[in-house]
């Protein structure tokens, strides 16, 4: 009896790591924000956009808040996916927008996870331009 | 000792070797979208020489580990997939992408949707 609660847990919690992301913690006021030369909407496009095209599957997309997840990927040695990204948004005037990233990695698959944050801002630059 | 492993191989199983996503975002007026396997028209050379109007931003996304490569023939059905739900008649602009990481070949597909302006719309 105790070895079929052992097995349960064992799969419980194989299934539950496969499954799951960490949640990206906003970058505290000591982290600089990148700064785009247009409009908080059109800037959270762009992030929506720029999580898309590095493989992120989207769950959250508020006006000042963009979140997503990288689907697990078994491998010959380490694998990948599994870290969720997101994306802050303020808006400073009309036509400035400041941002912050943060990619959080997951326990399960670390080995084979990255920190995304510069190729996500990067694909903001290509789709609405350089940022400040 | 061996149903445990069996089970970790089960969660790792679920996980996959490849994933596709594909996603597009409507540029302005949403239309309806058509048929999933409607007929679309894939423009990989230059624009249409009929009129049109740009409807959606379309994206497809492929990883594969074990160092395995896609191309624009691995993407192609879900590129005509997402251009027919966002209602487009045609596919321009592609883009293509390819990256890598650890084991991990990454190839992205970014492209627009349009939808002919003129009365000659392609089959569904």
């Amino acid at each position: 009896m105790k070895s079929t609660a052992a097995k349960f847990a064992i799969a419980g919690c194989m299934l539950g790591l496969a499954g799951c992301s960490a949640t990206p913690t906003r970058p505290g006021d000591s982290v600089p924000s990148v700064v785009f030369n247009k409009p908080e909407a059109t800037v959270q496009k762009a992030a929506v956009d720029a999580l898309q095209a590095n493989g992120f599957v989207v769950s959250k997309s508020d006006a000042e808040y963009v979140e997503g997840a990288r689907p697990h990927k078994v491998g010959l040695v380490v694998g990948s996916g599994g870290e969720s990204a997101g994306v802050w948004l303020a808006s400073l005037s009309s036509d400035k927008t400041a941002v912050k990233v943060s990619t959080a990695k997951s326990f399960a698959g670390m080995a084979g996870q990255k920190n995304w944050d510069k190729e996500i801002i990067a694909e903001m630059d290509k789709s609405i331009g350089a940022h400040q | 000792m061996k149903h445990v492993l069996g089970l970790v191989f089960l969660a790792l199983g679920l996980c996959g070797c490849a994933a596709t996503t594909g996603n597009y975002r409507p540029l302005g007026e949403r239309y309806p979208a058509r048929p999933e396997h409607c007929e679309v028209v894939v423009f990989k050379d230059g624009p249409p020489g009929r009129p049109y109007a740009a409807i959606s931003r379309l994206n497809v996304h492929l990883e594969k580990t074990f160092f395995v490569d896609s191309d624009f023939s691995s993407a192609r059905g879900e590129l005509k997939r997402q251009a027919c739900l966002s209602g487009a008649d045609a596919v321009i602009d592609i883009e293509e992408k390819h990256s890598s990481y650890l084991e991990t070949r990454i190839y992205n597909l970014s492209a627009t949707g349009v939808r002919f302006l003129d009365d000659a719309r392609p089959p569904q």
